[in-house]
């Protein structure tokens, strides 16, 4: 059983970040306004430069785990699905690079071969 | 007076007797030339049609190797005996009802369920002799295939006995227990067996699995760095104050970055024409 864990983990980490991206509203992003999509992808930079630095790949696990600690902290602090605030915009930012999934981790693997 | 009489009553007797007895034989004989005939009819068509060819795939060939008749012969001789008996029946209802025509109806009446339990054997048969093939050829690598797939033949052909003696009709009071039992206590044989011999390596699988669970859980859940990271860097933001204009957003980036400043550019186009 134990070759499998690594595989569950990664398909559990993938449903986690499309549910989260569903409750986002991923889908509509093409109709967002440029200034909204400039700052997600800000944020998305943001997210894989931080755990590109760390050490960590770009796989789902490491998103999802990501986007559970941003959004576990913002419960916390009373924060709802819908409120459109830097929470969100981050949690769009994770949901951008899992889906931009090839072209942003071989991106990540030039920006590690350099730093 | 009383001689003549009796005679005349006699007379009477025989007289009302002998057309009766005339149409007994002559339904007798013909019944008995259709029975021939459709003995000999039965045989041939069956013969053309492949019966006995179909049936040597099962292993009534075997079973009939002794007996001067092959499948479609016997068939056919029980056809032949079920028209004579048919026959029998109408010729002894000519006298009215009596004795023997009350036990040739039950003769009769009894036959389909006869013929079903032969079906049933054959059918049993049948599988059971396939069934042992592709076991024994399964486990043809093992010393005890052999004896399993004897093992597996030899208890569905009691299960198609029991049936087809259930089907007749004979002694359902002494087979369906002795089913029962039988079964029962292969079933108590396999539960044990089975069952008592997984207790210990199933309990021993089961604390290696509650134990790996308990590791890895909180792991899993909030130990891993990009975990960290997500709370770290949620906090850092909710401690600047609401409501932050867009522009200051990147600043909630760790400098770590110093060396890469142009990343955001680049990064920045390929998720745009990501469909």
């Amino acid at each position: 059983m134990n070759w499998l864990a690594p595989r569950r983990r990664r398909t559990i980490a993938q449903r986690e970040l499309t549910s989260l991206a569903a409750s986002i509203g991923m889908e509509t992003r093409s109709q967002w306004a440029p200034g909204l999509l400039a700052e997600v992808d800000q944020h998305a930079a943001a997210v894989r430069d931080i755990l590109v630095v760390t050490g960590h790949g770009l796989g789902p696990v490491e998103l999802a785990d990501y986007a559970r600690g941003v959004e576990d902290v913002a419960r916390e602090r009373g924060w709802r699905h819908g409120d459109d605030d830097w929470v969100s915009l981050r949690l769009a930012g994770v949901c951008l690079l899992a889906m931009a999934d090839g072209a942003m981790a071989s991106i990540a693997d030039g920006d590690a071969a350099l730093s | 007076m009383d001689i003549t009489q009796s005679w005349n009553d006699a007379l009477d007797a025989v007289i009302t007797f002998l057309p009766r007895f005339a149409a007994f034989l002559v339904i007798l004989f013909i019944g008995w030339l259709v029975a021939k005939a459709l003995r000999k009819l039965v045989d041939v068509v069956l013969e053309r049609v492949g019966f006995d060819r179909a049936v040597e795939r099962g292993g009534v060939r075997r079973a009939l190797a002794q007996s001067k008749y092959d499948a479609s012969g016997l068939i056919a001789t029980l056809v032949y005996y079920a028209v004579l008996l048919l026959a029998l029946q109408m010729a002894f209802g000519v006298f009215g009802p009596n004795p023997v025509s009350d036990l040739l109806s039950d003769i009769v009446a009894w036959l389909p369920q006869a013929i079903v339990a032969v079906v049933i054997i054959v059918v049993a048969t049948a599988v059971a002799s396939a069934l042992g093939d592709l076991v024994g050829s399964a486990l043809s690598s093992l010393s005890y295939g052999r004896m399993v797939a004897k093992i597996v033949q030899i208890f569905v052909i009691a299960l198609g006995v029991i049936a087809a003696l259930n089907q007749i009709g004979v002694a359902t009071t002494v087979t369906t227990p002795v089913l029962i039992a039988v079964l029962a206590t292969v079933a108590g044989v396999i539960i044990v067996g089975v069952g008592g011999g997984m207790l210990r390596p199933m309990e021993q699988r089961w604390e290696r699995w509650l134990s790996r669970a308990e590791r890895e859980i909180p792991e899993a859940r909030s130990r891993t760095e990009a975990y960290q990271r997500g709370r770290e860097d949620a906090l850092r933001a909710q401690e600047t104050p609401a409501g932050v204009p867009p522009s200051e957003l990147p600043t909630s980036r760790p400098a770590p970055t110093t060396g890469m400043p142009p990343t955001t550019p680049t990064t920045s186009t390929p998720p745009r024409d990501y469909p």
